[in-house]
């Protein structure tokens, strides 16, 4: 019997587990795709931001929390965290009059900002229209690769004792005494305590122990340019009305510096439609074109995400013993998965010791391109596939690939984990070919896997 | 020294020059002779198609050092045998082309398995790999390379339907390409192949006399060797 079984290897799952692997306690992930953060954490926009409106709400408060953070858990985990800051832009006067205004409300919830004359936001994002008003600059937001962020927690997790297995579908719960038998793809699990994180079909795991509720998929588009430093900094018009529902994305950017405009947010039928219509990619061209000069060069790639929504904020409760829901983790999830994960150490708190290991140990991930000469010759040393350049417009090696292929053996996720094969498809092949070699798993990349674009 | 970044045809051909011109120059590669050339020597329709190329290639003794240039200046290359940093007096620049993505080729819909830009087409095949059954080339410009590969791939048992088009595509399926509507039209097919054109590859922008595909940016190796032809006479 284990004493803790989670369901999803999304974001919020992942922090839960490397969370939970300080403690001592027996934890299992089971999810359903190939490896971690696949789904819905892989179609958001990568922002750690700075606030959530409206002040007071759940998913409001976990943002702040988890945006302050930040900092440690990156250093903790090791994955890539930019606080490149959030210019919001006056466009007209109305606005303008406003930012006084915006500034006293996001101090009074504290959120710190700074005034940024017209002349300071031309400088700082030099492609800005010219007949702008002004600024206010949020210094807390920030940038990651969501994958990259969920897979530094997994693999966290697993250093210190977490089981986890991917391909590995719930397919359905019961009672067993005190704790649950979870039914999987992959067999039977017992564990004492159950956790929802299955993200768009938390709806789905909540119903197998008896909790009605309905996840809706809102769908959020983006475009990917090519032209690094376009702006280092996520710019964003104010509007001249908050929409309820959405931030209402901007002209952001990738954790790896390209511009990454988006995203909208669409209602769809379907959990599984995260397709991209040509008319939204023109929609976000047209929404956020009217910020600039021009408009940055090169399209890499268009990507959609699914939010999962079960109303206006995030459920998480705990309405059968020993099962508890983190559902409807919409936007800003990713940003609030830290304070999430303490929140539900709280919730199980009053249910186990909680006993600290003593020894945790703090994986790393070894980034050739972030390594000084004398680092890179060491590597090498050491190692003499860090010598082997897979990706050189991301100066990726061989090393990295093959240490990438530990955390679930899709290409999708050496991709992401590496950084490997984000900008063209030069290596792509190459990449396939060194995960063949690795697991002889190749087949299945070729053909059910998601090697997309 | 001069250094030839890139041991392709055009990294070749340049290399080739300037030893008849009594200039000995070293030739780096990150992953060895021939660039794309040798890959496509692993497919007969293509090597009989670039056999002119590849014989060059093939024939020439120019000596190509494993290694991957990061940087000109100061020159750092990177290789399993350590990292070198050094000065080196001229460079020419051979890293050739890239297939733009497909999103930069007007591919929407679904991001699913199965949809390949020509180039990592061209590699898998290379390598052996089957990609998909039904394949549908869609070309949003003219390239010759498109008849000898749709010969191969008959002659490898696959349904091809090439398609030269610049209508905006868009991809439907669950977790792989079922099928592609474009300009009205819906394609059932299991893989997608892309083309819409070429840019040039050097991302650590590498800085010298820029020779070859990484200006000409194409599949067509007689605008390549005309532009080292005019660079180096
Ligand atoms: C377009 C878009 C943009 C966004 N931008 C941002 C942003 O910039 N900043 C921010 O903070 N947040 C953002 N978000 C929100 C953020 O992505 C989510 O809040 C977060 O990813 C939720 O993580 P999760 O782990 O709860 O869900 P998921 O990532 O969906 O994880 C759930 C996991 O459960 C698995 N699963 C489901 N059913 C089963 C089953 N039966 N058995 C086993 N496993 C199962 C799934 O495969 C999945 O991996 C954005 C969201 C979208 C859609």
């Amino acid at each position: 019997m284990k004493d803790v079984l989670i369901v999803g290897a999304g974001v919020t799952g992942s922090f839960i587990a490397k969370e939970l692997s300080k403690y001592d306690l027996d934890v299992v992930v089971v999810e359903r795709k190939s490896g971690p953060g696949l789904d819905q954490t892989k179609g958001c926009s990568g922002i750690i931001h700075p606030l959530q409106l409206p002040f007071g709400s759940l998913k409001s408060k976990l943002c702040l929390k988890g945006n302050a953070m930040m900092d440690a858990e990156a250093e903790e985990l090791g994955f890539t965290f930019k606080r490149v800051g959030l210019i919001l832009v006056a466009t007209n006067v109305i606005t303008f009059l406003a930012i006084p205004i915006i500034q006293l409300y996001f101090r009074l919830n504290g959120v710190v900002s700074k005034r940024l004359s017209k002349k300071k936001v031309l400088e700082m994002v030099p492609n800005v229209r010219e007949d702008i008003w002004g600024g206010l600059f949020l210094p807390t937001a920030g940038v990651v690769n969501p994958v990259e962020m969920t897979a530094s927690a997994i693999r966290f997790a697993k250093a210190n004792g977490v089981e986890v297995h991917y391909d590995c579908e719930v397919t359905g719960i019961e009672r067993k005494g005190e704790g649950f038998v979870v039914k999987t793809t992959k067999g039977d699990f017992e564990a004492r305590c159950v956790i929802n994180c299955a993200g768009l079909y938390a709806d789905d795991i909540a119903r197998m122990v008896g909790y009605e509720m309905t996840i809706t998929p809102g769908k959020g588009t983006h475009i990917v340019f090519a032209e690094r430093g376009f702006s280092n900094h996520l710019t964003v018009a104010i509007p001249l009305k908050p929409n309820k529902r959405t931030k209402g994305g901007g002209a952001l950017i990738g954790f790896d510096g390209k511009p990454l405009w988006g995203p909208n947010l669409i209602d769809v039928d379907s959990k599984e439609d995260t397709s991209v219509k040509k008319e939204e990619i023109e929609g976000i061209i047209e929404k956020f074109s009217p910020l600039f000069k021009r408009r940055p060069e090169g399209v890499v790639a268009f990507y959609a995400g699914l939010r999962s929504i079960a109303g206006t904020d995030f459920v998480i409760n705990q309405p059968v013993d020993g099962f508890i829901n983190v559902a409807g983790i919409q936007s800003p999830g990713l940003t609030a998965a830290p304070a999430i994960a303490k929140m539900v150490i709280e919730m199980l708190s009053s249910r186990f010791e909680m006993k600290r290991k003593e020894d945790i140990k703090r994986p790393r991930w070894t980034r050739l391109s972030e390594m000084d000469d004398e680092r890179i010759r060491k590597a090498i040393d050491e190692n003499e596939d860090f010598g082997e350049i897979v990706c050189l417009c991301n100066m990726v090696s061989k090393a990295e690939i093959i240490k990438a292929l530990e955390e679930g053996g899709c290409f999708d996720t050496v991709r992401h984990l590496t950084w490997a094969g984000m900008d063209c498809c030069k290596c792509h092949a190459e990449i396939m070919r060194i995960i063949e070699e690795k697991s002889g798993k190749v087949k299945k990349e070729i053909e059910e896997s998601e090697i997309v674009w | 020294m001069v250094v030839v970044v890139g041991a392709g045809y055009a990294g070749i051909s340049v290399a080739e020059k300037l030893r008849e011109k009594g200039v000995e120059a070293k030739v780096y590669d990150m992953r060895g002779k021939g660039g794309e050339l040798a890959e496509f020597a692993k497919i007969d329709e293509l090597k009989e198609y670039y056999a002119k190329y590849i014989e060059k290639v093939d024939e020439s003794e120019v000596e190509v050092i494993k290694g991957c240039v990061v940087s000109t200046n100061p020159f750092k290359v990177i290789s399993p045998q350590g990292l070198e940093v050094k000065k080196e007096d001229g460079f020419f620049i051979c890293t050739g082309a890239v297939d733009l993505t497909p999103a930069a080729s007007e591919i929407y819909g679904k991001r699913v398995a199965g949809i390949y830009t020509l180039e990592t087409a061209i590699r898998l095949l290379a390598m052996g790999k089957r990609i998909g059954n039904k394949v549908l080339v869609v070309a949003r410009k003219e390239e010759d390379i498109l008849k000898p590969l749709e010969r191969y791939l008959v002659e490898k048992d696959f349904e091809v339907e090439v398609l030269l088009s610049k209508e905006p595509a868009e991809v439907y399926g669950s977790r792989r390409v079922e099928r592609v509507e474009i300009g009205g039209e819906s394609v059932s097919c299991d893989a997608l192949v892309v083309y819409g054109g070429r840019i040039p590859f050097n991302p650590k922008n590498l800085k010298g006399k820029l020779a070859g595909n990484v200006v000409e940016c194409t599949y067509d190796y007689e605008k390549v060797e005309k532009n080292v032809q005019s660079i180096m006479f």
